[in-house]
């Protein structure tokens, strides 16, 4: 497809998992360097999914799979948050009957399928050279396991848990931590006027930085996060000080999703 | 853990939800015993989804930026397999194995004070921008 006599290469990139703020940034970056490096980049539509699902018919209708990049799109797109491409959970090693698409149903009829022979072929079809995937660790290592088949992956890490491996940084936690602090600040109101205890659960699956740092800038009191299983009377000793010796007579928690009980 | 929904996704995760209904009721119950007898009510609110809003901030503006532009430099000298990074303040790349080579978790000893479930502050000298979240 793609038009090696005019183009240095192709690049196709693809955002999957959660959708943070940073993305569509991220997308912008790639496209005008590639385009003014002299290269053709191709936005690969909802996370794995769209290199899954495409089929290598130049006839077929394809805009739900994948699209050219150009400048114009992604200067407007690169200043909101979400994903112009959108984002997806799926696997390609690993898929249900019920998901095979329908033109591999005949291929594919496992009740868990690897559909990589397919990804891999689409990928060739298309012309792409290099593959970036945007994502966090369920999205990366499916490109970890595209680079052991050959593909060549330039990965991007990217989830508001900050929870990637080797990275100290990750595309969407500042924001995270800065909406979550913001809208801290938007509840202690209530928080105070009735001398109540304020709970509030946030995401960050298996681990508490998203919990950790909103707290020590002062968001918070007290936190508990999945890495320690706490003790809910200790808990509730701690707030109750802090409450009592709050003149505004509240205190809060940050409850990460994965804390977890002790006993 | 608690879980919202015990389907499993692709990658084997159940998606987690309502451990804060369950500490909210619990420290509604255990208030009175902490406060001369009288219970505190408590306000339960779940950020969820609304962390994930908005426009990016300046970190999430700026990031994203040099990670693209650091994905092409290692593309146009024809490098893969790998994974872009910030280590210690730099822009830097990585084997992209590295993704499914550990798990990034708090550090509990060095930054979780367990006995005043909150976060240690001291010892900051030369520590990372992120403290407990950068990769140790």
């Amino acid at each position: 497809m793609a038009n090696s006599k005019s183009t240095k290469g192709v690049i196709g990139i693809l955002t999957g998992g959660g959708d943070v703020p940073g993305l569509n940034p991220a997308i912008r970056a790639v496209t005008i360097r590639a385009n003014r490096e002299g290269y053709k980049v191709i936005g690969l539509r909802r996370g794995w999914a769209g290199i899954l699902e495409m089929r290598r018919d130049h006839k077929a209708d394809n805009s739900n799979c994948f699209e050219i990049l150009t400048d114009i799109i992604v200067n407007k797109a690169g200043r909101t948050g979400g994903t112009y491409l959108h984002t997806s959970r799926t696997r390609p090693s690993h898929v249900r009957n019920a998901d095979v698409p329908d033109h591999l149903k005949d291929t594919y009829n496992a009740e868990v399928n690897d559909l990589t022979p397919e990804v891999i072929k689409n990928l060739e079809w298309l012309g792409i050279d290099y593959l970036i995937p945007i994502g966090g660790d369920d999205t990366l290592s499916y490109g970890v396991h595209l680079h052991t088949k050959g593909v060549k992956v330039v990965a991007i890490p990217k989830t508001m848990d900050n929870d990637v491996p080797g990275t100290d940084y990750c595309i969407g936690f500042s924001t995270c931590v800065t909406r979550t602090i913001q809208m801290i600040n938007s509840l202690r109101t209530s928080a105070g006027s009735h001398e109540r205890l304020l709970v509030l659960e946030v995401f960050g699956r298996y681990a508490g930085f998203t919990a950790m740092l909103p707290t020590m800038a002062g968001a918070a009191n007290r936190c508990v996060i999945p890495e320690y299983k706490f003790n809910i009377e200790q808990l509730a000793k701690l707030l109750v000080e802090d409450r009592n010796s709050n003149p505004s007579k509240y205190s809060i928690v940050l409850i990460s999703e994965g804390a977890m009980f002790d006993g | 853990m608690v879980f919202a929904d015990s389907e499993k996704d692709a990658y084997g995760h159940a998606k987690l939800g309502g451990i804060g209904d369950l500490v909210s009721t619990e420290l509604k119950d255990l208030s009175a015993k902490f406060n001369k007898g009288k219970t505190i009510n408590v306000i339960n609110q779940k950020l969820g989804y609304m962390v994930r809003g908005g426009d990016p901030d300046a970190l999430d503006s700026i990031v994203p930026m040099a990670y693209g532009n650091l994905a092409l430099d290692l593309i146009l000298k024809g490098i893969h397999g790998r994974i872009v990074v910030l280590k210690n303040g730099r822009y830097d790349n990585l084997p992209v194995e590295v993704v499914t080579s550990s798990k990034k978790l708090v550090n509990i000893p060095e930054y979780y004070n367990t006995e005043r479930l909150r976060p240690y502050y001291h010892s900051f000298e030369m520590k990372p921008f992120l403290l407990m979240a950068s990769e140790n």
